[in-house]
């Protein structure tokens, strides 16, 4: 069961990899534990679409850049500044596979 | 008198839903065909793509793709996005900035799904790319005939043989 803070940082996460998008947003008080394993795998994934996704994976993890599996979890709760969104530039990756990221972050929610 | 009328309604009711297939429209040309028990207890919704959840907790999800819809350049021929997604058709041709789109997909596609379980099956109307890695498959639908758009499905939850006979079986059924 996610904490409602922890459900508004994951939906930040997400739209600083795939940008502002209303029908994630209309799941957003669904989101639970399976929707931070999808993110935390988009994640992983992303880090092919885009080289500046390490800097929002530091900036989420701070100096540390260890990625184990449960790492998201761990660090929704933490109280740290906003994410800077400019910093991705763009997903970096066919319009086709963030669609997919989308449905299944969707799809952990139903 | 009574049990025969039951014993017809029976066979009538169970010939009914024997043929009760629904299928999941993305286009004129493009129609997937699902057997009834897949949509028995299925949530129907909307993201990107028109998507499937089954009472079994399979996803099944697909959307046409176009030039339009990847925000490809007006001049890329979309019947070869597989071959180029797919590592099958060097990226040289392409112009640069397209080519990194699909250089950083095909290194997420294959961290998905592993590019080197790629199978391509002649269909009756066209072609289909397929790969599975463990319980996530995907696929692309390409139709000679329609140049405009392809189609691309994917699952999660199904073993790579439930997925080709979903696929095959689906494309082939009546379209």
């Amino acid at each position: 069961m996610l904490k409602t803070n922890e459900k508004d940082r994951l939906y930040e996460v997400i739209i600083a990899m795939i940008g502002e998008d209303s029908s994630i947003k209309a799941y957003k008080s669904g989101f639970n534990e399976k929707t931070v394993a999808v993110v935390e795998d988009m994640i992983d994934a992303g880090m092919k679409c885009n080289a500046n996704m390490k800097k929002l994976i530091s900036d989420l993890l701070g100096a540390s850049s260890t990625l184990t599996k449960g790492w998201l979890k761990k660090v929704l709760g933490a109280a740290k500044q906003n994410l800077d969104i400019s910093e991705l530039k763009g997903y970096g990756c066919l319009v086709s596979v963030k669609a997919r990221w989308k449905t299944a972050i969707i799809y952990s929610t139903i | 008198m009574k049990t025969y009328i039951t014993g017809i309604l029976a066979v009538l009711l169970s010939a009914c839903s024997a043929n009760a297939d629904t299928t999941l429209s993305f286009g004129a040309d493009f129609k997937l065909t699902v057997r009834q028990s897949l949509m028995d207890g299925a949530t129907v919704f909307s993201s990107d793509e028109l998507s499937l959840k089954t009472a079994n907790n399979h996803l099944i999800s697909g959307k046409l793709l176009s030039v339009d819809s990847e925000k490809l350049p007006q001049s890329f021929n979309i019947q070869q996005y597989p071959d180029y997604l797919l590592k099958r058709t060097p990226l040289t041709s392409l112009p640069p900035e397209t080519a990194k789109l699909f250089e950083n997909s095909s290194e997420e596609v294959n961290y998905s799904y592993d590019l080197s379980a790629l199978e391509i099956h002649d269909i009756n109307s066209g072609k289909l790319y397929s790969l599975c890695k463990e319980t996530s498959c995907l696929a692309f639908v390409v139709k000679p005939e329609n140049t405009d758009f392809i189609l691309t499905i994917h699952t999660s939850g199904m073993s790579k043989t439930e997925f080709t006979d979903l696929i095959k079986g689906g494309l082939d059924a009546k379209n």
